[in-house]
Order: C-alpha cells, then structure tokens, then sequence
C-alpha cells in the first residue's frame, strides 16, 4: 500500500488541454448529472494506469477511458435520473439548461452507440478515429452507428 | 443515409452536449492505493495460445469449407480467412452441432450473407437465416453496391462448399449482374440477375428461402430497404416453380410470414474486441420470450439467458442479446431458442457461428 499524490504538471497540461470537450463527450454519453464524475475518474484511472507514460496519443486514450468509466457507471443511470425528474415537483427539477427530450431519445442507445453517435456527429471524426477513441474495429463502430439510427428511426423520421 | 438524417443526428449529438457542466477541477491530490505494475511474463498457456493462433492461421481451413484436403474455395472478391471445424454436443437437449470457428482480419470490409439452417436441423417448420460475416476485398474506390454483389455472388458461387448444418438455396450460377441504386432514392436497390436466377431453387419453399437469402444479404447494408430484380433489364414476371410474379420491389418482410422460421438472426454475430458482443434478430415467440446459450468449443454451456421481443405471440418483434466478449471466442456457438408453450422442450432452435475478429 502507498501513497500516490499526483502533481505531474504533465498530466495537469494534458487535463487543463482535454478536460471540456471529455466533460462534453461524457455528458453525452451519461448526462450532464453525472458527467464530471465520470471525467474525474476517467482522469484519476489513466493517470494512475502504469501504462499511461507510454502513451503517445493522451487524448484517443482518455476518450477510451471515459467511455469503459461510463461503461462501468450503473447502467440505468441516466434511465433513473429521468423518472427522480419526473416524479419531483416541476419546481424542484426545473432547468433551462437540461433538454429532457433529447435525453430520453438518447437513453434508448446502448453507451458504444452513444459514444458512436457523439464522435461521429459531434466530435466530426471519420469511422478510423472514432474507432481509435473507442478502442474498436471500424466495423464496430459501422455496426453502432447502424444500430443507434435504428433506435432513433422516430427521431430521424 | 439520407443528408437529412445526417443533419437530425449531427442537431441530437451537438444539443446533448450543449447541456454540457463546466469541466471539473484537476485532482490535484489523491490519496489510493499505489498500483502495482505486474511484470510481463510469458506464461506457458500465453505461448500455447500463440502457437495454436500462428498454426491455425497458417493452416487453417477456409471460410465455410470442410472438404477436408480440398483446395480453397475460390470466392471472388474475398481475403482469405481461416477456420477450423469445431464439434459440439447436447447437454440439453438442444441439437448437437458441428460449426466452424471464422476469424477474419481486422478492419476489412464487412457484409453480411444470409445462409440458412433447415428445419430438420432444429424443430423448426421452416427454414431460418443464418447470417455470417463476409470479408470482402473490393477494388479501390468501390461503392457500396459493389459489396452487395459480390457478397450476392458469394451465394451463387459453384465452388462454395458449406460445411455442417448450415445450406445455401440459392443454385450455384445465380449471379448478380449488376447492383445499382433506383434512381432518385437513398435506400432502393436494382439488381440485374442473370438467368438462371429465373428458375429459382427448385420447389416452393426453397424459392422462398432463396429469394429470403438474396433479399437479406441484399438489404444488409444500413440505409438499404428494398430491392428490385430484374432480368435482361426486364421486371420478372414468372419466378421459380410457382411462376411468381416479382415485378416490383420486395423487402425484408415481403416473403417473412409463413416461409421463415419463427426465431432468426438479422445480423452476424461478431466478436470484435470491444467487449461486448450483440446477437439481433426477429421473433414471433410465445410470450415474445426468446432464449440465448451460449457454448464453447466443448459445447458446454457457459452462458445462458433470455429476453423479451417488442412483439410475440402472433407477431413479429425484434430482439437483441447483449454478451460479454470475454464469454466467446472463434470456437464458440451462439443457440438461440424458445421454450415450447406446449411441452416446455427447446424449439426453434437456431445455432449462429461467431465471427472473431482479429485485432491485433
């Protein structure tokens, strides 16, 4: 057992760097409730990870691990923050800022076609980069991305 | 895909994110365990492990070959894939099995071709489709209509030899002339058979399922819907042994009711290294309850579990299983299976191969 403090102004350049847009892709991918948590761990995870000096590309990788963090987060999270909304006095939950619609639509996506959905829509990355950030083959992510329009064919129509 | 749907979905991804917090602060200070860096070792199984992967790429059969001995078959437009045949057996009751691991090469060009299991197989009153992973190696700057025909061309090739309990319908010499999109659409295809897709398969049903196989492995790609055949550049107005008219459009659902069976996949299953892997499909169930095994190379059962269709008892609904990764390799099996209502034995049982995906 010991103690791990962590100052490496490395790893707080590379946070300060990536921490909005993992804040962004992790809201999307769990909600706004609990997407600073989710960037927290994620952070915490790769910096104390023994292989996180060897890795070149810091950025596809703190992706990859937000992604397995919010994996790993209960999976009916956002599910059950949704029905605590809609079961609370309009007064308690009201917030201009959370679009509840759009959450919901998204809940109906597994997290990888979540993720899929934000890197390919949002990030604006090609099926090889969105495949490097979430640590899949580029048929996964075709195979996600196929799946969520699927889900989302009420949306999309 | 349409640009319009591009554009709903690039609105739904930049609108979640617009409800994006403020970043939270670095943790400058954490207190935890120190972790511990274990030594990269070689352990013995890690070394067997390797060797069996280097024999059995080295060595190993061709996809959907078991013609012990017999040369590759020639497939146009594929990479070379590997497999070795793998037995199974009953430990529940369930039909014993003979399959063939498929691991193909990471990051290929993927389309799915639609075989089918017999009923004989399975309990099963007709034919299901079973979906496998095609590689296909396409010319530089190919489109997507040249995937489609040469996986439909997969299905018509003479040399293709099946292996076990898995069949093709479709005669050897059908084949996709052309495949092109109808003009003005995103989602409708037009493709030019020669002739001897006129004469079908040779009865009724296995018309049917022929033209089951053909549609399916056509419409496999997203955003295509519907296909239209024609010959010589004319609608078909007699096909196979019944004469059928196919003059317009046909989809997934035209020839479904009452020429497939009950419980079938709509896409492969494909072990990728992304941790899960999905088994989708469509049911008409009792209860809507559909049941999932899963073997391994022993056929021993190291998963078991069911879900819920959208729809069931009297109508269609589709289904989808989620399992760990970790639970399957090239070796395993996927059965998918209701509970019969009337005795509670297994039927329409329908066993899928898992396509491994190397990502080395």
């Amino acid at each position: 057992m010991g103690m791990l403090t962590i100052t490496s102004m490395n790893d707080e350049e590379v946070y300060r760097s990536y921490a909005g847009e993992l804040t962004r892709y992790a809201t999307g991918l769990v909600g706004p409730f609990d997407a600073g948590d989710v960037v927290t761990d994620a952070c915490l995870k790769a910096f104390t990870s023994p292989s996180w000096p060897e890795v070149d590309n810091h950025r596809a990788y703190l992706y990859r691990t937000v992604l397995s963090v919010a994996t790993d987060h209960h999976r009916s999270t956002l599910a059950r923050r949704l029905r605590e909304m809609k079961t609370a006095t309009p007064q308690a939950v009201h917030n201009p800022d959370i679009d509840v619609d759009v959450l919901e639509v998204v809940d109906r996506l597994s997290m990888k076609q979540r993720a899929a959905v934000l890197l390919t829509y949002w990030a604006d990355l090609p099926v090889e980069g969105v495949a490097e950030r979430m640590g899949v083959s580029t048929g996964a992510v075709k195979r996600h991305l196929a799946r969520a329009r699927k889900h989302l064919k009420e949306w999309l129509s | 895909m349409k640009k319009n749907d591009d554009q709903r979905m690039k609105d739904l991804a930049n609108r979640l994110v617009a409800m994006s917090p403020e970043p939270p602060p670095f943790p400058e200070e954490v207190i935890m365990t120190t972790p511990v860096r274990k030594p990269t070792t070689w352990k013995p199984l890690t070394v067997f492990a390797a060797a069996a992967a280097v024999v059995l790429l080295g060595f190993g059969i061709p996809f959907l070959l078991m013609n012990g001995g017999e040369p590759p078959v020639a497939v146009p437009d594929t990479t070379t894939t590997t497999s070795t045949p793998v037995e199974t057996t009953t430990t529940s009751g369930l039909s014993t099995t003979t399959t063939e691991a498929i691991l193909v090469p990471a990051n290929e060009v993927g389309v799915s071709v639609f075989l089918y299991q017999s009923p004989e197989n399975s309990f099963m009153e007709n034919p299901a489709l079973i979906p496998f992973h095609f590689p296909a190696e396409l010319p530089e700057g190919a489109d997507d209509t040249e995937m489609i025909r040469a996986a439909l061309n997969f299905l018509g090739n003479p040399d293709v030899t099946l292996a076990s309990i898995w069949e093709n319908a479709v005669p050897a010499g059908v084949e996709a002339l052309e495949v092109r999109r109808a003009d003005g659409t995103d989602n409708a295809l037009i493709i030019e058979m020669n002739e001897a897709f006129l004469d079908g398969a040779g009865g009724a049903l296995a018309d049917f399922t022929m033209l089951n196989q053909l549609i399916y492995t056509a419409t496999a790609l997203d955003g295509i819907d519907e296909v239209h055949f024609i010959v010589n550049n004319e609608p078909i107005v007699a096909f196979g042994s019944e004469g059928l008219g196919l003059e317009s459009s046909v989809n997934r659902e035209t020839f479904q009711e009452g020429n497939l069976a009950l419980i079938y996949l709509t896409e492969p299953v494909v072990a990728d290294g992304d941790g899960t892997i999905q088994i989708v499909g469509i049911s008409n169930t009792f209860e809507a309850t559909v049941n999932l095994i899963v073997r391994n190379g022993a056929g021993e059962i190291v998963h078991e579990t069911f879900t819920n269709a959208t729809c069931g008892t009297g109508c269609w609904g589709e289904f989808e299983f989620t399992v760990d990764e970790a639970l399957v390799d090239a070796d395993s099996v996927i059965q998918v299976f209701e509970y019969s209502a009337e005795d509670g034995d297994p039927a329409n049982v329908i066993t899928v191969p898992v396509t491994v995906i190397e990502t080395s």
